[in-house]
């Protein structure tokens, strides 16, 4: 909790104290030594609409990688450079993690990551997947995606397909978009984020990802 | 580190010499502080976050009415397949803006239509801006022609495009996401509703915005695609319809490691 100045006053008619005046300094130059808060700026000082971005500009405590790829080949806005290699990476069909991103950040005081992966799947009928983001070597279960196949409980895929003639309600699974996101709470030093993907039940490929794209954004707290 | 040298000292007059000097550089010492002086997460965990989602370039919208809306539009070509997919000649009548059938909530123009430079070091700090989009796609229904016995070959896509200028929409290819439908239908026949989401989630930078150019809005766009291999039959028409959506701009002052 940061001081309100003064913290002793000085009233007219009375001999001020040495001590009390030298702690109105002091209390200000502690203060400001590393503890000033919230509580010491002016109402709105920081601009809570329209102005903020002027104080801030560079400050923002925020660093970004990012990764993508882009699978149109031939697509490009006029102006731009046409997207480097564009590729869409099947998947083998062993069960195991692939991995189909990756990126690196450096915290230097650690923090918070907000970690984002979008990207656009395909996967052939009875044939699913599952998508998760994998930190520093852990894959992160809890933000995983996916779901059960009833013939392969041991091996939970995301199955967005049904045998194509069945009228069952549900997407069809040939195409489909996810969006995973994190937040990890990291130390300081570098720290290896990766996108992966797993499907199974096939030795042939039957999942891959077209367009997709890592984002990590390193949040100071 | 901020520090005092002088002091009002004990058996010294106290004058205005003596109380104005330490006052004078207490004021030397606010008027440069340093970022150290603050107190860890002081800020970051209280009242200003990272994320500066109250400046004016934060928007967000989302449509708030839940009725299902349809949309006929085409991409020619199309070829979404597992060797990728091409939108570059974009047919007629090519992508159509998510909202523009009259749903309310329209999240077609995102940015406030205020101009923004995006990049390190372009004159508005931002170096990034973060857009996730989500679209509830609800189904495919074929309203012409024999799609076979298998409409996989059917997709819904959607993507983000960006505005510049005053009315110049430029597509980030990358953002484009693709659903199929599960029915087996043939021409007329009641669609199975498939109710799931697309989502978006894309890191607009400098490089993808053409150059010198600012960019003053955001919108979502849908079309269908048909795929090419021998299970799809036949030329059909196809509508596309999508329920809820929404739409969120960070922008990002951040560096990009």
């Amino acid at each position: 909790m940061a001081v309100w100045f003064p913290m002793f006053n000085i009233r007219e008619g009375e001999v001020p104290s040495i001590d009390e005046l030298n702690y109105n300094y002091l209390t200000i130059t502690d203060v400001a030594s590393g503890y000033l808060n919230e509580q010491n700026w002016t109402y709105n000082g920081f601009g809570l609409s329209t102005d903020r971005e002027d104080y801030y500009e560079n400050e923002i405590g925020l660093k970004i990688v990012s990764n993508s790829v882009e699978a149109d080949p031939a697509y490009t806005a006029a102006g731009l450079t046409p997207a480097a290699s564009p590729t869409v990476l099947t998947i083998p069909g062993t069960g195991l993690w692939h991995e189909v991103m990756t990126a690196s950040i450096d915290s230097e005081y650690g923090g918070q990551l907000w970690i984002i992966a979008s990207g656009a799947l395909f996967a052939e009928a009875q044939f699913g997947c599952m998508v998760a983001i994998e930190l520093n070597g852990s894959i992160i279960w809890q933000d995983a995606l996916g779901s059960g196949d009833d013939n392969d409980l041991d091996f939970f895929i995301w199955q967005p397909n049904q045998p194509v003639h069945e009228e069952a309600v549900g997407p069809q699974g040939y195409h489909f978009a996810m969006a995973l996101d994190t937040v990890q709470r990291v130390t300081a030093g570098t720290h290896v984020v990766k996108v992966k993907i797993r499907s199974g039940r096939d030795p042939s490929p039957r999942c891959a990802i077209m367009n997709r794209e890592l984002i990590v954004i390193e949040m100071y707290s | 580190m901020a520090s005092l040298t002088t002091f009002v000292d004990d058996g010294t007059a106290i004058d205005i010499g003596t109380v104005n000097t330490p006052a004078l550089a207490i004021e030397t010492l606010i008027n440069d502080l340093l970022p150290t002086a603050m107190a860890q997460d002081a800020l970051n965990d209280n009242h200003v976050s990272s994320l500066l989602c109250t400046e004016k370039w934060t928007t967000r919208a989302q449509s708030a009415n839940p009725s299902i809306h349809t949309y006929s539009n085409k991409l020619t070509p199309n070829l979404p397949t597992d060797s990728g997919y091409n939108i570059s000649t974009l047919g007629d009548p090519g992508w159509a803006v998510i909202d523009s059938s009259g749903s309310s909530g329209s999240i077609s123009e995102i940015l406030n239509g205020t101009d923004v430079l995006v990049g390190p070091d372009a004159g508005d700090r931002i170096a990034a801006m973060l857009v996730m989009g989500n679209v509830h796609f609800w189904k495919a229904t074929v309203t012409a022609g024999d799609p076979g016995p298998e409409l996989w070959e059917v997709s819904c896509a959607v993507g983000i495009q960006y505005r510049y200028g005053a009315s110049t929409w430029v597509t980030i290819p990358r953002s484009v996401r693709f659903m199929s439908n599960k029915t087996h239908q043939r021409t007329g026949g009641e669609g199975a509703v498939t109710a799931i989401d697309i989502p978006i989630c894309c890191l607009v930078q400098e490089a993808d915005i053409l150059p010198s150019q600012a960019i003053n809005g955001f919108r979502l766009v849908v079309a269908w695609t048909v795929g090419s291999t021998a299970h799809f039959h036949s030329s059909v028409d196809v509508d596309i319809d999508l329920l809820e959506h929404n739409m969120s701009v960070i922008p990002l002052h951040a560096s990009i490691a």
